[in-house]
């Protein structure tokens, strides 16, 4: 048996044949050539032709190996077994199409089992980077938000201490004499009484005087 | 594919020996190989269990508390060692009391990078001399003398703590730590009390409302925000004006020192709500430097030193025989002058000048502030009766203020009350029994809101960043002790002392002020009555829509001429005059000469600068 793979196509090729067939041709002598010689070419050709068709025939069940390898990784084994029968009964009977094989129950739980944990571990992936992420800068923000807070405080504090410190001097300004500032005294406020509301006037309608002539 | 002349690359399956031979063979290499690929996996997991689990043991048991005691010390943030407390603020929203930062420097030389020379120049640059406790000099030797953890004597605020910082100097070190400061100095410090160095709240407010005043305690999570003055916006807000508070404390500080008088307070009450406007006492002391002023000065003896009120308590006697209806307001008593009460002799004060004055109204018992005019208005009662009254107003109990230290008032035992007619007798003009300054104006208060015994108090409470109470003082509730009428008589007649009587010296122009003088005679400490006498004037006002009520007392002042018309009532008329401008209220009468009193532009600019 021969195996594509083992046949050497420059050895059976036309062109490396040619010059014994042009010898063939040209030489007077066509019986020069020996029997064997002949023999061995009628073999060789024989064996080229079951080659080819061997070679075409593997390159079929090889395609249907690669379908079913594409299905599933199960069925290569049989498609392996398939190969080494022999061929040439599959020649003359249809192939038969891969059909997707159904996959126990238990399997298709699991496998869907497999993609849903797939996806959420990538969401958690997903997840726990962006928390880390933003538990990095809420931190950083806050403090600086915290400082900041601290800063604007301690500047209110100095701010109000500075204001009573001022009104207490200014008190203390006062009590001196020649201040200007003078101790409140009972006539110091004036109280205005609201008067009573007068009753609206109705304006009254003037009859307008045309002035004339208007223009000129 | 075919016509590939390179060599094929050997099959990457690892050359291990087909099963070839029986299923039996087969089944046996298959249960093999795996097995041997499980121990070892296993082997590893076990042994980094187990290395894992000694770690732990050996972090947890061997050196634990080693590392608890180095994550404490990284973790916690050293507590300021003093606590920050809350501001108060006065009725306008003054700052009365509040904190604020201040630096301690620490000089670590051996963290120095410039000469020791070099630093102190650069200190002295910014700090003042004595601040730094000697000259530039003096510094470099104190540098020399300890390698580290040298405190400055300067005590550094804020803005001098960010110019240090700016110098970029190593081994000098600010502790911040919060410190009590009292803007308006001595003037509030009889309420708000002080706290000392260390922090510790000693009188006043700050002793006795301190968990209020404190911000809660910090767990070790908002530690970290470490801020040092303020945590939140509540301020507690007090009762007093601080504008009638400075005018209280000046003149009462100068009519002290005009009549030598060993001490004095001024208080004004808004009798509708027993808010104090004004608690004034001198002498008093500075609560920022508390460490210089005498001890005596810290109580506030008005809450906390009992006195005989002397004729102030004739009205409220007058009340008590109104509302029990045993004298009406238009009997005449025969005022002789002089009378003996078992072997106790009682007379007027103007005895030896007047005499007696025979047949007067109860209106002119008050207006000559009769002694004697009183003990016959008091014998209408039933002495037990007199005794209940005296109990029912308060009298030998406490007012229920916020300050520390107030004392109960002193009133005779019952049976030796009810036994004796002498003690009835001497109550009726306000001796034989004492209570503090606070008291008589919470009594008075009774007078000028109809009838109703309030709590007098300092505090408004917790005041937060939206201008709302989020806590408040309990007081009791009001409890009705005269009728309306009663106290519209009794002001009445009060009104005529002022108008035309004892208490002329508080007349203010315009308005319409009752009021009593008091001037009694201070017992000694052998129990005797001396020389000394305390001298003292009510008022109420206005007497059309009664409110405020004034008391001024002046213990012990010298002269001849000191009374409680003398010394006092031109005190309460002071007050009197800045309270019906502060307090706008409108005068009873056209104002006269009104031309005269117009209000100047320097008195325009008082009111605008003290608000």
């Amino acid at each position: 048996m021969v195996f594509a793979t083992d046949f050497d196509p420059i050895d059976s090729s036309t062109r490396r044949q040619a010059p014994s067939k042009v010898g063939a041709r040209d030489g007077a002598n066509a019986e020069t050539v020996s029997p064997l010689h002949q023999t061995n070419r009628l073999i060789a050709q024989a064996q080229a032709k079951s080659i080819t068709q061997k070679a075409a025939q593997q390159a079929r069940s090889r395609n249907m190996v690669a379908q079913k390898v594409q299905s599933e990784g199960e069925d290569i084994a049989i498609a392996a077994r398939g190969l080494s029968q022999p061929v040439t009964q599959n020649i003359l009977a249809p192939l038969p199409l891969p059909t997707k094989p159904t996959l126990p129950l238990g399997l298709q739980i699991l496998n869907r089992v497999q993609h849903g944990t797939t996806a959420f571990t990538g969401l958690l992936i997903a997840g726990a980077l962006a928390l880390y992420g933003s538990s990095v800068y809420v931190d950083k923000s806050a403090d600086r938000a915290m400082a900041h807070l601290n800063h604007l405080q301690g500047e209110s504090q100095q701010l109000t201490s500075a204001n009573e410190s001022i009104k207490q001097s200014l008190a203390e300004q006062a009590l001196q004499e020649n201040s200007g500032l003078e101790p409140y005294e009972s006539g110091d406020v004036l109280f205005v009484t609201p008067e009573p509301l007068r009753e609206s006037m109705e304006p009254e309608e003037k009859p307008v005087k045309r002035l004339r002539p208007l223009g000129y | 594919m075919a016509a590939s002349t390179r060599r094929r690359k050997p099959s990457r399956q690892p050359n291990i020996p087909m099963p070839r031979s029986t299923p039996e063979a087969i089944a046996a290499f298959r249960r093999k190989s795996p097995r041997l690929r499980l121990i070892s996996v296993w082997l590893v997991l076990i042994a980094g269990m187990l290395g894992l689990t000694g770690r732990l043991a050996y972090l947890q048991l061997m050196i634990g508390s080693d590392l608890k005691t180095i994550a404490k010390e990284q973790q916690a943030i050293q507590t300021t060692p003093r606590a920050s407390r809350r501001q108060m603020i006065d009725r306008q929203g003054n700052v009365v009391a509040m904190d604020r930062v201040l630096y301690t420097l620490y000089v670590h030389p051996m963290l120095f990078k410039q000469s020791p020379e070099e630093v102190a120049t650069a200190l002295g640059s910014v700090l003042e001399p004595d601040a730094l406790g000697g000259d530039t000099q003096a510094l470099v030797t104190l540098f020399g003398e300890q390698a580290s953890g040298i405190k400055l004597p300067a005590e550094i605020t804020e803005e001098t703590a960010k110019r240090l910082r700016e110098l970029r100097l190593d081994g000098l070190d600010l502790l911040p730590s919060p410190q009590r400061i009292y803007p308006q100095g001595e003037l509030f410090a009889q309420v708000t009390g002080y706290t000392d160095l260390e922090g510790v709240p000693k009188e006043g407010i700050e002793l006795s409302l301190g968990s209020q005043l404190a911000y809660p305690e910090l767990s070790s999570a908002e530690a970290a925000a470490l801020q040092l003055v303020t945590r939140d916006d509540q301020q507690m807000k007090l009762t007093l004006d601080s504008r009638l508070q400075r005018i209280a404390q000046e003149n009462l500080a100068a009519t002290v020192a005009e009549y030598n008088a060993k001490r004095g307070a001024v208080i004004v009450m808004d009798s509708r709500t027993g808010e104090l406007l004004t608690l004034a006492v001198a002498p008093t002391y500075d609560p920022n430097q508390y460490y210089d002023a005498e001890i005596e000065y810290f109580k506030n003896w008005a809450v906390s030193d009992l006195y005989e009120p002397g004729s102030t308590f004739k009205p409220i006697n007058v009340a008590i025989a109104l509302e029990t209806g045993t004298i009406s307001p238009n009997e005449t008593i025969y005022d002789e002058g002089k009378i003996q009460i078992g072997e106790w002799p009682i007379q007027n004060v103007d005895f030896k000048y007047v005499g007696g004055r025979g047949a007067i109204s109860v209106t002119d018992v008050l207006r000559y502030s009769s002694n004697v005019g009183m003990v016959h208005i008091m014998e209408t009662l039933q002495r037990s009766t007199y005794y209940e009254w005296l109990e029912k107003l308060g009298i030998g109990g406490k007012t229920g203020i916020e300050l520390p230290g107030e004392v109960n008032g002193q009133i005779k035992a019952r049976s030796q009350f009810v036994g004796s007619a002498v003690e009835a007798a001497t109550t009726s003009f306000g001796q034989g029994f004492s209570l503090t300054p606070l008291q008589l104006v919470q009594l008075h208060g009774t007078l000028a809101n109809g009838g109703n015994l309030v709590t007098p108090h300092v505090v408004k409470g917790l005041l937060d960043e939206q201008g709302e109470l989020t806590w408040t003082p309990e007081h009791t509730e009001p409890q009705r002790v005269f009728s309306e009428e009663t106290t519209r008589q009794v002001l009445a007649m009060m009104e005529e002392v002022v108008s035309d009587g004892t208490g002329a010296a508080a007349k203010v122009d315009g308005y319409q002020i009752a009021g009593k003088t008091g001037t009694a005679q201070k017992a000694t400490e052998y129990g005797a009555y001396g020389n000394q006498r305390i001298t003292s004037f009510v008022s109420i006002a206005p007497v059309s829509d009664p409110r405020y009520v004034v008391l001024a007392v002046v213990d012990e002042p010298q002269g001849e001429n000191a009374y409680g018309g003398t010394v006092a009532a031109p005190l309460v008329k002071k007050m009197l005059e800045s309270l019906v401008v502060l307090e706008g209220i409108a005068p009873d009468e056209p104002m006269p000469d009104l031309t005269e009193t117009k209000p100047t532009e320097a008195a325009v600019e008082d009111v605008f600068i003290l608000e």
